[in-house]
């Protein structure tokens, strides 16, 4: 009786709060200009997007914005690299700018001219000292009645130390766990593995920053948590009759400056706002683009010149006390999202296919 | 047939023939004017009969059983025999008439003579000496109005001559004075929770008349009103008062009457929702409130984020809001002035009052130091169980939630003598909370007042003020990954004053007021520092500021006629910012940021860098209309030296403090209003109308995404904005009968602007824009209704627009992710609100002079469930089954989205 007692006091007063979709009446606004800068010391990745905005309640494809002139304009001794319309809205360059020269962007579209601000191209990032500890997380999954309901996993978090300089201190990371499977014929007959497949994990959910924490004294951002990778191989694998043969996990490290870094936060903080308490005023996020012909125009994206490094590591984890494999790779072959490959089906009056091997990039 | 028996049946056949003659009786003016010298102490009543008719050959006519329980103290020295009578029967329910100049007939309660509403309408009290009858065509008449069980005076009753249509206020003491026309008056005494008294006054010349008022039998809460304080004057408009009972009747959400959601359905105040901290007035920010408790000043008014008031009701004397006409002796604050006034504790017995509700309950003890002694105290506190309550939710967010609060108020009211009082107060409250995140909130309010009154004179009062005040915040950042990462970041404001003030009242329609007052303000915006012995967190403080506040004040509140009230004042206020400090300078010409400072201007201790001045003209008028009701009209200017910085939505307990400085300049407020106020029916209905206006200078925006905690340079966020509002608001209330309560309505709008070169620092384009508490329409309902002596519903029903919100316009994509555009700031504007709650008071027993008195109250908060948005917001929707992607739209939240039903038990000892 008392525990009826308390959920009903509480479903009455607590469970009252409640959230629902709502559909305001929006006023039509004339569309503006986006710039998606990513430039990097990696030529094959940098790309500048020009797109515009489009009404909220409006669902069609972003247009996008061609026969724009776009040059990366060296300050000071930096050289101008000059970019082409690899696809509509897309400006491709084929080189890279230099780690310590000064860069701004500036496009024209037609009587129109964008500037960005100056940007220091970041030395190379790295990290040190990654290690991993047994972590128990719990993460709330709703239940059929949509009831939240804890549900713990163990693991192991992964950590690494982030130096923190006069030139480089804050950074981003985008992270890709690959999970290695094989599946077996469970027919008596079928002599050999029958596939080889994996499977991308991509946390796009919001930007993976790190900065020197608050009011911290410290030389390096210490103990930042790249990743937890459970024990239970069963999380990763979409069926129980699949084998696991370990992850590769690839860190896109990004070294970036400080505005970058406060942009993406405020994007991020965009992305995580739920109405709750105390939530801040939402604000307008201006990146660092203007429009030098007409000031009042707003541009909206950022010009993001960072150095870049991609790590890889192999990950196997088993059940404790399982042998736990962790190793860095120095290969960096392009490994799709998801991919499978099989034996040829065994056909009657054909020989017996051949048997097949995982793919080149492939770890064991 | 005995000798007793005979003299009953003697007596009985009397009362038979008096009543049926008593049209006819005419009245003894021999009698009546004979002088009784006489001293009873307990007397029984049959006693001083037989006192009487021994010494003065006076016959009394009555039964045995009405006198049985009826004993008399009191002393009489040539007073004449009418008001001999009448000070005996005065609370006994018994009524006279005298007879053929020799006899007095006695009436019994409940005789049909006897309303049964107090003492018999019939019954005349005489004031004077019959001798003198119509020798003066004026009289003062004076008194106390004293609770009838406890015998306390009673603070703002309300003393009535019906045929004039004269009145007034019982002041702290209970007492009143009248100048009325002699002869035969009408009185009516009135006070909210309290039965009515008629009483017949012959007045013949300046006399005394104490009357006794005793509760309504379902009230359990004590006094209140608030009367003609001294600080208000005559012609004082725009000033709410609220009774602790009126606020106990309303129906509440959790038991607990409370005087923030109580007011805000008063017109011209409003709140921004459910669970938000204050209460806006007129448009006002809810730190342009200045919340006073015994003279202290409130920094932080809520407890629980907004669900409870910081003001134990049962502690409550009285609450005043002045929303404009604001008199000179207060300053400080540009949008209003609540002036509560704490219990000063019962003189005669102790007395317990208490309520036990669902997430909370409280104690308030009171009674003098010593028996039979003025001076007397009063302690009382409350505290929440909501932890333990979270705990057993399965709700993540609230099971990883931490929110109690406990606060503790005492008085202590020392009598030197009868023109002497010294009143201490003090106040303490603690509020935890964390709503599932990692950083813990606590977050302190110290309070402290001495207020000293002397009556030099008849004519000249002086009182002395000190108050302290301390607003404490800290927040426990814990790190869940490394605890050397964990910090604690403080942030508090300090207070003190000392205001002395004289008020002079040379002739009885003239009232002078002037003094001083000078403030300190210590704040300290945030101090960051490890929480753990071992830690990497470097500890880094803001610029601390200290600031006085020096006011001269002086009004005089007069009538020029019988019609003409006016309030002239003047109130001059000096800000003097002072060292040390560090004054950053920056580009001229150029939008302050961080990349335009230049060098800094380094203050040593004590050394001023930045002083205010200003002048606020205070005018109050006031134009009796010969049917009764009265036109008033106001202005007012005040300066605001400190502000809070904020940037959510509703103000939170982790917002700071600032003072005026080079970068911050003060506020300043000019507000006229005009009213039109009218009682119908004797008072029984009351009306008004009043239209304001006010112009804001010096407004405090913040640039879009600043960034306020811990940021020392905190200027190049901070924008400055003018604005003005503008509104019309309506009351109409019935304050009688057994169905009563009121409606007002408000239309209000109040907007603002900056004013710069610079595109960073224009909101909307130098455009004007409705500020965040723009609510133009603004409905509130509220009816009690006494079903029968035991039971008693409430209703209220609110209706408000819906405050502004910016909203997305348009999005992009960038990196894969949706990226919204938001509209002008405060373009949008959320649902209207609106709700119903009811109430239903149970009363255990209905006997006056019962000591233990107990009531139900089962309260439904919106009791049609309305969804009212507390806010509007964007955010990614759950992921699609199909493509795995988010959907992102705007959503509404609601904090009570059902109906909410409580019990709470009230006891009083």
């Amino acid at each position: 009786m008392r525990k009826e007692l308390i959920y009903l006091c509480w479903l009455l007063i607590l469970f009252a709060s409640c959230e629902e979709k709502y559909v305001p009446n929006i006023e039509a606004i004339k569309d503006q200009l986006v710039v998606e800068a990513k430039i990097t010391n990696e030529p094959s990745m940098n790309f500048v997007h020009l797109t515009k905005t489009r009404n909220f309640e409006e669902s069609v494809s972003l247009p996008e914005v061609s026969g724009a002139t776009v040059k990366l304009i060296g300050a000071g001794s930096a050289a101008t690299i000059t970019g082409y319309e690899s696809a509509p809205g897309y400006y491709t360059f084929l080189t890279a700018p230099e780690s310590g020269k000064q860069y701004f962007l500036r496009i024209n579209i037609q009587t129109d001219i964008y500037e960005s601000m100056i940007v220091t191209m970041p030395p190379l990032p790295t990290f040190t000292n990654l290690r991993t500890e047994e972590v128990t997380k719990t993460f709330w999954v709703k239940n059929g009645d949509g009831i939240p309901q804890p549900v713990k996993k163990l693991g192991r978090e992964l950590y690494v130390d982030l130096p923190v300089t006069s030139s480089l201190g804050y950074y981003r990371f985008d992270k890709r766990e690959i999970v290695q499977w094989s599946w077996d014929s469970p027919y008596p007959f079928d002599i050999i593995p029958t596939a080889y497949g994996w499977y991308s994990y991509v946390d796009k959910e919001s930007f993976h920053l790190a900065a020197p924490k608050d009011y911290s004294e410290t030389s390096k951002i210490d103990k930042y948590p790249l990743d937890m990778i459970t024990y239970n191989p069963l999380q990763y694998l979409y069926s129980d009759t699949l084998k696991y043969h370990g992850m590769i996990l690839i860190f896109d490290q990004y070294g970036t400056s400080k505005e970058s870094y406060d942009y993406h936060t405020k994007l991020n903080s965009q992305f995580a706002a739920n109405g709750s308490l105390f939530d801040p005023i939402q604000n307008q996020i201006v990146g660092n683009i203007i429009c030098k012909t007409n000031p009042s125009q707003i541009v909206y994206g950022f010009f993001d010149l960072n150095s870049y490094q991609q790590f890889r590591y192999f990950y196997l984890l088993n059940t404790p006390p399982g042998v736990i494999v962790l190793k860095q790779l120095f290969r960096f072959p392009v490994i799709p999202l998801t991919g499978m490959i099989r034996t040829a089906p065994i056909q009657k009056g054909l020989p017996m296919p051949e048997p097949i091997s995982p793919p080149a990039w492939w770890e064991e | 047939m005995n000798h007793l028996q005979t003299t009953h049946l003697y007596k009985a056949f009397f009362l038979i023939f008096t009543i049926l003659l008593s049209a006819q009786v005419s009245r003894s003016q021999d009698i009546q004017e004979i002088k009784v010298t006489e001293s009873f102490t307990k007397a029984p009543l049959k006693e001083v009969f037989n006192s009487l008719e021994k010494n003065y050959g006076i016959q009394f006519f009555y039964k045995d059983e009405w006198i049985q329980s009826a004993v008399v103290t009191r002393t009489f020295t040539d007073v004449p025999l009418v008001q001999v009578l009448n000070l005996v029967f005065g609370d006994k329910k018994l009524s006279f008439k005298f007879f053929q100049n020799y006899a007095v007939v006695i009436y019994p309660p409940g005789d049909y003579n006897n309303p049964g509403t107090g003492i018999n309408e019939t019954q005349v009290l005489v004031i004077g000496d019959p001798i003198n009858q119509g020798r003066y065509p004026k009289a003062k008449l004076q008194g106390r109005v004293l609770d009838g069980k406890s015998e306390e005076p009673m603070t703002g009753a309300v003393v009535y001559n019906t045929e004039t249509g004269i009145a007034t206020t019982t002041d702290a003491k209970g007492k009143y004075t009248l100048d009325l026309p002699t002869g035969e008056l009408h009185l009516q005494v009135s006070f909210l929770g309290y039965e009515n008294l008629n009483q017949n006054v012959r007045l013949i010349q300046n006399g005394n008349a104490d009357f006794e008022l005793f509760e309504q039998s379902h009230a359990i809460a004590e006094v209140n009103v608030v009367g003609k304080e001294a600080k208000a004057s005559k012609a004082q408009m725009s000033m709410i008062k609220m009774s602790s009972v009126t606020l106990k009747e309303l129906p509440v959400m959790m038991g607990e009457a409370d005087l923030i959601k109580s007011l805000v359905m008063m017109p011209g105040v409003q709140s921004t929702g459910e669970m938000s901290s204050g209460f806006n007035v007129r448009g006002g920010n809810t730190d342009q409130n200045l919340v006073l408790l015994d003279g202290a000043p409130v920094f932080n008014t809520t407890h629980l984020f907004g669900f409870f008031s910081m003001i134990n009701p049962d502690a409550m004397k009285d609450v005043t809001l002045f929303k404009g006409g604001i008199p000179a002796i207060y300053g400080e604050r540009i949008a209003s002035v609540m002036d509560v006034q704490m219990k000063e504790g019962k003189t005669q017995s102790l007395g317990i009052n208490g309520g036990i509700g669902l997430i909370n309950s409280r104690l308030t003890i009171e009674g003098p130091f010593a028996k039979k002694k003025k001076s007397s105290f009063m302690i009382g506190g409350r505290s929440t169980y909501s932890d333990w309550m979270l705990q057993q939710t399965k709700n993540p967010t609230f099971m990883n939630s931490v929110a109690h609060f406990y606060d503790i108020n005492g008085t202590a009211n020392i009598e030197f003598g009868p023109n002497n009082h010294l009143k201490l107060m003090s106040y303490l409250s603690s509020d935890v909370f964390n709503l599932n995140s990692d950083a813990l909130y606590h977050y302190d309010n110290l309070l402290g007042s001495i207020n000293w009154k002397l009556n030099l004179s008849k004519k000249l009062i002086s009182n002395l003020s000190l108050a302290y005040s301390k607003y404490d915040l800290k927040m426990n950042q814990k790190d869940a990954i490394r605890p050397e990462d964990d910090y604690m970041l403080k942030s508090n404001i300090q207070y003190g004053s000392l205001k002395y003030a004289l008020s002079f009242f040379p002739t009885d329609r003239q009232r002078i007021n002037a003094g001083f007052q000078g403030i300190g303000y210590w704040i300290n915006p945030g101090d960051v520092s490890p929480s753990q012995t071992i830690s990497d967190v470097l500890h880094k403080s803001m610029k601390k500021e200290q600031s006085a506040e020096l006011a001269l004040f002086a009004d005089d509140d007069f009538d020029l006629s019988d019609k003409l009230s006016f309030n002239l004042g003047l109130r001059y206020t000096q800000f003097i910012n002072y060292g040390p400090g560090v004054v950053y300078n920056y580009q001229p010409g150029a939008s302050k940021s961080t990349s335009t400072l230049i060098d800094s201007t380094v203050y040593k201790s004590g050394d001023f860098i930045k002083t205010y001045q200003g002048l606020e003209p205070r005018f109050s008028m006031k134009y009796n209309l010969d049917e009764g009701g009265s036109v008033r009209l106001s202005f007012q200017r005040i300066h605001q030296y400190v502000n809070q910085i904020s940037n959510t939505a509703v103000i939170s307990p982790a917002d700071y403090w600032k003072s005026a400085g080079p970068d911050l300049v003060p506020l300043i407020n000019d507000q006229i209003a005009l009213g039109l106020f009218k009682n119908l029916e004797k008072g029984k209905y009351e009306t008004s109308v009043e239209v304001y206006y006010k112009k804001l200078q010096n407004l405090l925006e913040y640039k879009n995404g600043a960034q306020l905690l811990m940021n020392n340079h905190i200027e190049t966020e901070l924008l400055t904005a003018n604005g003005y509002g503008y509104g019309i608001e309506l009351l109409a209330k019935k304050n009688d009968g057994r169905l009563n309560g009121w409606i007002s309505y408000t239309y209000s709008r109040t907007f603002r602007k900056t004013d710069s070169q610079f595109i960073d620092e224009k909101i909307n384009g130098n455009s004007y824009f409705p500020s965040v508490y723009d609510k133009p329409h603004d409905l509130s309902a509220v009816m009690n209704y006494k079903i029968s002596r035991r039971w008693r519903f409430s209703g209220n029903f609110v209706f408000s627009s819906g405050r502004p919100i910016t909203l997305p316009e348009q999005k992009y994509i960038y990196d894969d992710h949706q990226v919204v555009v938001f509209s002008d700031r405060n373009k949008y504007r959320m649902p209207a609100y609106h709700r119903a709650d009811v109430s239903l008071t149970f009363d255990e027993n209905l006997r006056k002079r019962r000591m233990w008195k107990g009531s139900w109250t089962l309260s439904i908060y919106n009791v049609y469930g309305r969804k009212n948005p507390y806010s509007v917001f964007y955010k990614k929707g759950p992921s699609s089954t199909v493509t795995g992607q988010s959907s992102y739209d705007i959503y509404k939240f609601s904090i009570i989205g059902v109906p909410v039903p409580s019990i709470t038990y009230n006891f009083r000892f």
